[in-house]
């Protein structure tokens, strides 16, 4: 036990030493870089000097959102895409493997009692392989056989039939091992189950929501106390030479902001709950649930096609490969 | 009891029985036969040729196919995408390339909420302060580049064929060797380039170099020589001897050690660094931070980082408890450089948010935020030895094999 942890101990220190040494370095790059970004020589590029400049729109906020939820979800979807490509696996194992036999995977009971005595249907398929075919195998072998060839021929009738009842990845990952000891009915009634979790999800948050709930009552104390923590941040910002002239570089004429900045100055930076607490509430609390609800309802999709989606997956990419 | 040894495409090669008598109680019989079969496939019997016999054990006969491999890499790589695409936004966002995009913001309230995003430059005067325990700090680097390097060469190396599994011990030794050699000038260069040129510090080079080397090859040659002393105390017939003992010192005091004061006096010739930020006199007040700064944000960089070398810390602890062979070294090689750019990149992340909460003691949270991974894989491995009740003696027998013979 001593030796295992202090092997372990020495492991985990230097990586902790390392890996520290290289977040540390990168974190200095980094506020080397932007720390420079500050303008510090007073001069400050007039308008028209800038407008004439450049005139190119930026990219849409929208498409940015696109490729960013794209990025994500191909991270996800990645395990999914995986899977086709243990086709060529398959037709290793079991040379007989052909694309047109549909799948048509075995009753959950029956999969789930393969420690108890088989019947004969099964006996032809998974564990027909194990004790026949093999203990042929084994047996010509030791003999020295010269007709083992045609033993491979009967191996691959025995494997089509075991392709009618077992996934063909089953060579494959544990997660697909999954899939083999459930069946579509409990999968049916297992999404059934999440939609009605959602679904109540939704109508909570909305009620919580709404003037006098549980959500909107905590948001409002977050949103006063955030906007009185930003007003200072921009009279610290304001206030600063160094920082002012920065900001006077990037956004032009700023003493509109100064002046509405000393009037908070004035007012002790407190923010007025009636007006600014709802309407800032309202931009962070009601957009907060509904990203929530579709992080909610993309997870639950996306799990699904990562544990469930393989076949479908594959026929799509069976179907692509023909195409091209 | 027969066991069967199955290759890939399902031909035997050879047949054990394994019997077992238990004719008095407590006096157990253990016996076993052998058949071997001659192969009948051309291919399979090119596989057991006298050059290629190792390749049955150092792949495991296929156990774990390439693509698990290949899979983990795809991984961190898109990981590691996502993460640099949020850096790189940050960075443009804050860098002044695109003003005209800030001048199309005509409103006072839109221009006081846009200038908020910069609440990072409040703390200026303050980001490039020498932190606190700054020798400590400066040694932990060092150690930590010695570390990488040696990591990085080491694997490269057993890649390119110059270090097997085949060879027992070939990789302990060579990992030494660098560790001694490169990472010795390694260490005492980064150590007093971080220690002078960065913090400022006013102690003398060769106290700094010394420090380098005795401080963390101290605590690695200290905990060797428990492990050794405990196998010594269990009696067990493969502990190192003395002599091996006496080289590894010697590589330690002999070899590593000057070459960190050389790499040291190069180290402490550089000017200092200047940074775009003059410091002020007096620091500035920390605001109250959040729970997410105290501890979260390290936690998700921590775990981020340990995520992508998980599939190969897997296989590499299977090798030194289990008795395996290790041989995907270019994977080794690509996760351990993934791995660093996460770590990095996740480090970049947790550190500006926090710049964000003007918070200016950035040197060691982000140092320990990255570095948090070796905390996370500390705690893997308790986890792992709970759940498979690993033996003590198995693990002190598989430690002393796994010492350079």
């Amino acid at each position: 036990m001593l030796i295992y942890i202090g092997v372990t101990g020495m492991i985990s220190l230097a990586l902790f030493l390392m890996l520290g040494f290289v977040g540390m370095t990168g974190m200095l790059w980094f506020n080397k870089v932007v720390y420079s970004s500050i303008i510090t020589d007073g001069h400050i590029p007039s308008t028209q000097v800038l407008q004439s400049g450049n005139t190119q729109q930026g990219v849409s906020p929208y498409i940015k959102n696109l490729i960013f939820a794209a990025l994500c979800l191909t991270t996800l979807l990645i395990p999914a895409f995986y899977y086709p490509s243990q086709l060529e696996d398959y037709t290793v194992y079991f040379p007989s493997y052909s694309n047109d036999i549909t799948y048509d995977p075995p009753p959950y009971d029956h999969v789930d009692e393969l420690d108890q005595p088989l019947n004969d249907e099964l006996k032809d398929g998974i564990e027909g392989i194990k004790e026949h075919d093999i203990a042929e195998v084994e047996r010509r072998m030791l003999l020295e056989d010269p007709n083992i060839d045609d033993l491979f021929e009967e191996s691959g009738l025995s494997s089509e039939k075991t392709q009618l009842t077992s996934t063909p990845f089953r060579c494959g990952t544990h997660l697909l091992h999954t899939f083999e000891h459930d069946s579509y009915k409990f999968i049916i009634f297992g999404t059934l189950l999440w939609i009605v979790m959602i679904a109540f999800s939704i109508v909570r948050k909305r009620q919580s929501a709404r003037a006098g709930g549980k959500i909107y009552n905590s948001n409002q104390a977050k949103v006063h106390k955030t906007l009185t923590e930003r007003r200072r941040q921009l009279r610290d910002i304001l206030s600063d030479p160094v920082l002012l002239n920065d900001m006077q570089y990037r956004y032009g004429d700023l003493t509109a902001l100064i002046c509405l900045v000393e009037e908070w100055k004035k007012n002790g930076f407190q923010v007025d709950k009636k007006n600014d607490c709802i309407k800032n509430g309202r931009s962070v609390v009601v957009p907060w649930i509904r990203y929530m609800n579709i992080l909610l309802i993309l997870s639950v999709f996306v799990s699904y096609i990562c544990l469930y989606g393989h076949l479908l997956v594959s026929k799509w990419f069976s179907f692509l490969s023909s195409c091209t | 009891m027969p066991l069967q040894t199955l290759c890939a495409n399902r031909s035997y090669h050879l047949l054990s029985f394994i019997f077992i008598y238990c004719d008095i109680p407590g006096h157990v019989l253990f016996t076993y036969d052998v058949i071997w079969v001659k192969n009948v496939d051309q291919k399979e019997d090119q596989r057991w040729n006298t050059d290629r016999r190792w390749n049955i054990y150092l792949t495991m006969d296929y156990a774990v196919p390439n693509r698990v491999h290949y899979l983990s890499i795809i991984n961190s790589l898109v990981m590691l995408m996502i993460l640099s695409a949020i850096v790189v936004t940050r960075m443009i966002c804050n860098l002044p390339y695109d003003v005209n995009t800030y001048r199309r913001i005509v409103t006072v309230e839109d221009k006081a909420e846009s200038i908020i995003q910069f609440s990072w430059k409040l703390i200026h005067a303050d980001v490039f302060r020498p932190p606190r325990h700054s020798l400590l700090l400066a040694v932990c680097c060092g150690s930590g580049a010695q570390l990488l390097c040696t990591a990085l060469c080491t694997s490269l190396l057993s890649f390119f064929g110059f270090f097997s599994s085949a060879q027992p011990g070939s990789i302990a030794v060579g990992g030494l060797i660098i560790f001694a050699i490169c990472g010795g000038v390694v260490a005492g260069y980064v150590s007093l380039r971080y220690y002078h040129t960065i913090f400022k510090g006013k102690m003398n080079w060769r106290s700094v170099a010394t420090y380098t080397s005795l401080t963390f090859p101290g605590i690695l040659f200290g905990m060797w020589l428990f492990i050794e002393i405990m196998a010594l105390w269990h009696r067990s017939t493969l502990v190192v001897p003395w002599m091996c003992t006496l080289i590894l010192l010697f590589l330690w005091l002999g070899v590593l050690t000057p070459l960190v004061y050389i790499g040291a006096y190069f180290g402490s010739k550089h000017d200092m660094m200047e940074f775009p930020c003059k410091t002020s006199s007096t620091a500035r007040q920390i605001p109250t931070q959040s729970r997410w700064s105290r501890g979260g944000g390290s936690l998700v960089v921590a775990i981020l980082s340990y995520g992508s070398i998980f599939t190969e810390s897997y296989f590499i602890f299977s090798t030194i408890w289990h008795g395996q062979y290790f041989s995907s070294f270019g994977a080794l090689f690509s996760s351990i450089l993934l791995m660093s750019l996460i770590s990095m990149v996740g480090c970049i992340l947790f550190g500006y948010h926090q710049l964000c909460w003007e918070n200016h003691k950035w040197w060691w949270h982000s140092f320990t935020a990255a570095g948090s991974a070796g905390l996370i894989l500390f705690c893997y491995c308790m986890l792992r030895f709970i759940l498979e009740r690993l033996q003590t003696i198995s693990v002190s027998s598989s430690v002393v094999a796994c010492q350079p013979a």
